[in-house]
């Protein structure tokens, strides 16, 4: 039992709506784990409970040994669970450093900020380049960088990454999946979710497909998996295949 | 020549108290989304401890002020305990706070009476000195109104824009919930905003009740005119509140010179209805946000 998170039995939802029906994953140490499926079918809804942006109904999550329930976003951050939100507008009237500046500060991380400040921009070079510029003003690839630079001034042990690569152009997408790549190496644990399937494929360890809030297939990254298969589960074949 | 420099001076004195109430209102509005009705009775009540420090507790001046100011500081933590946070994350929150500091006015209004009772009270001169400007003279406490306002604002927005704090407080106002996921807890944000704001308006009550008198309802006033400074500034900006005070403040220097004293409120509120008319983003709001 050396998971960093166990997720077990989650449900939550929106009002009457149901969304996570008693989903359960563990992530290990040292490990990435992709999530696939199409939009709309819980896996942002997971990520929000697993950092308790949106309160389950029922079911736990148990992060670093310890119960998650009750505990604040922050208290979360502060133990190095960060999460780097699907298509954030981020903080218009900051600038790049102030940005990462201002998330090296809210998690903890201020005496050594500076340190942090290098390291993204050794992984972002173009962040370095626009580091006086508000990032309102950015383009949608540079300011998912931002986003992600932001989780890694917060110095993650677990990352969860929402679509990073979500509405850009096959070669920005291509050069911030590099970035991803060198941040692998550096972060414990990765919770990847992207619409990229051959991305998440290549950057994690396991996968698992999530559809109508429920893990219907899951499997080993690195074996040559069925893309057709696959894509019958996306577009809403049966779900027979549960593991 | 006289009358320039003097409405010049009132403009600064008065601008200053406005800036006072008004950037902290401006702070609370931006992070809270809730116009703190309490502002004008949390400055009352400033004024009141300071003058009970000074006159009861038989402190020498400053301590007494700085007293005081602190005092309505440590107030402020306990009304954002009480009435700030137990509704902020209700549904319609910010109407429950909103009415919540209305009866806050009403409680505190009536605790100055009960505990201070119905005489007023005044706060001696901030010091003797007395320049001559060019006809007009410049007394000890519109000097050191003329010259604190600023200069406690600029400090404000300086630590906004280079502090870890100020950084967290900005960046909650512009994306809550990304800012959150940063580790940003509202709570914390909000104490510091309510408590950093509460200390500017007790500020503006000591130098009104050193200026003028120390009444339940000396801060009606200074909070409806920062309500017109506001409404000129954009709620939300502190550079257009900043302007904005300033400019109300020459406005009613004017229109008290030129018109009187009674007529000076009735075009100062007109003005402020010709405003939201034309730009309910406030005048300067567009200006100050492409700066």
């Amino acid at each position: 039992m050396n998971d960093l998170l166990t997720v077990d039995g989650l449900t939550a939802g929106y009002g009457h709506t149901k969304v996570l029906r008693g989903i359960s994953l563990r992530v290990g140490a040292a490990e990435a784990i992709g999530l696939l499926g199409p939009n709309g079918h819980g896996k942002t809804t997971l990520l929000r409970c697993v950092s308790n942006l949106h309160r389950a109904t029922s079911g736990s999550i148990t992060y670093a040994g310890s119960d998650t329930r009750g505990r604040s976003p922050r208290d979360l951050v502060r133990r190095g669970l960060i999460h780097v939100p699907q298509g954030s507008r981020l903080f218009p009237q900051l600038t790049v450093e102030e940005a990462l500046r201002m998330s090296a500060a809210s998690s903890g991380h201020t005496a050594t900020w500076r340190d942090g400040l290098d390291h993204v921009f050794t992984v972002f070079p173009r962040l370095g380049e626009r580091r006086g510029q508000l990032t309102g003003t950015l383009s949608g690839g540079e300011r998912q960088m931002v986003s992600l630079g932001m989780g890694l001034m917060a110095r993650p042990t677990l990352l969860i990454l929402d679509e990073p690569t979500l509405g850009l152009s096959p070669k920005v997408k291509h050069e911030l999946s590099e970035c991803i790549l060198r941040i692998r190496t550096e972060v414990s644990s990765i919770i990847l979710v992207d619409g990229d399937m051959d991305l998440v494929l290549s950057l994690t360890d396991r996968y698992h497909v999530v559809l109508h809030g429920d893990i219907v297939h899951s499997g080993a990254s690195d074996t040559t998996v069925g893309r057709d298969a696959m894509m019958s589960l996306f577009l809403g074949g049966s779900t027979d295949e549960r593991h | 020549m006289s009358g320039i420099s003097a409405i010049l001076t009132s403009a600064l004195v008065l601008g200053g108290l406005y800036l006072l109430m008004a950037a902290g209102l401006t702070l609370i509005w931006s992070t809270l989304r809730v116009f703190n009705f309490g502002h004008g009775a949390l400055l009352m009540f400033g004024a009141y401890l300071s003058w009970t420090l000074l006159d009861r507790a038989g402190l020498p001046l400053l301590p007494a002020l700085v007293g005081g100011v602190l005092a309505l500081a440590l107030l402020g933590v306990v009304y954002e305990f009480l009435l700030v946070s137990p509704f902020i994350r209700r549904p319609n929150g910010d109407m429950l706070v909103m009415v919540a500091t209305l009866a806050a006015t009403m409680l505190l209004q009536s605790g100055a009476l009960l505990l201070w009772g119905p005489e007023i009270k005044q706060l001696p001169p901030l010091g003797s000195a007395r320049i001559e400007l060019g006809g007009s003279v410049v007394q000890g406490t519109q000097l050191v109104t003329i010259i604190l306002a600023p200069v406690l604002v600029g400090l404000l927005a300086l630590a906004l824009k280079r502090t870890g704090i100020g950084l967290t407080v900005r960046a909650l106002e512009q994306n809550r919930e990304h800012a959150q996921l940063l580790g940003i807890s509202p709570r914390r944000v909000y104490l510091f905003v309510v408590t950093v704001a509460i200390a500017l308006a007790a500020v503006a009550g000591v130098l009104l009740g050193s200026m003028r008198f120390i009444s339940p309802t000396m801060g009606d006033d200074p909070l409806l005119r920062a309500f017109v400074v506001l409404a000129f500034g954009g709620a939300g900006s502190l550079g257009g509140t900043i302007a904005g005070a300033y400019a109300i403040g020459l406005l009613e220097a004017v229109t008290t010179y030129y018109f009187g004293l009674s007529w000076s409120p009735v075009l100062v509120f007109l003005a402020m209805i010709v405003i939201m008319l034309a730009r309910p983003e406030g005048l300067l709001r567009s200006q100050v946000r492409s700066a």
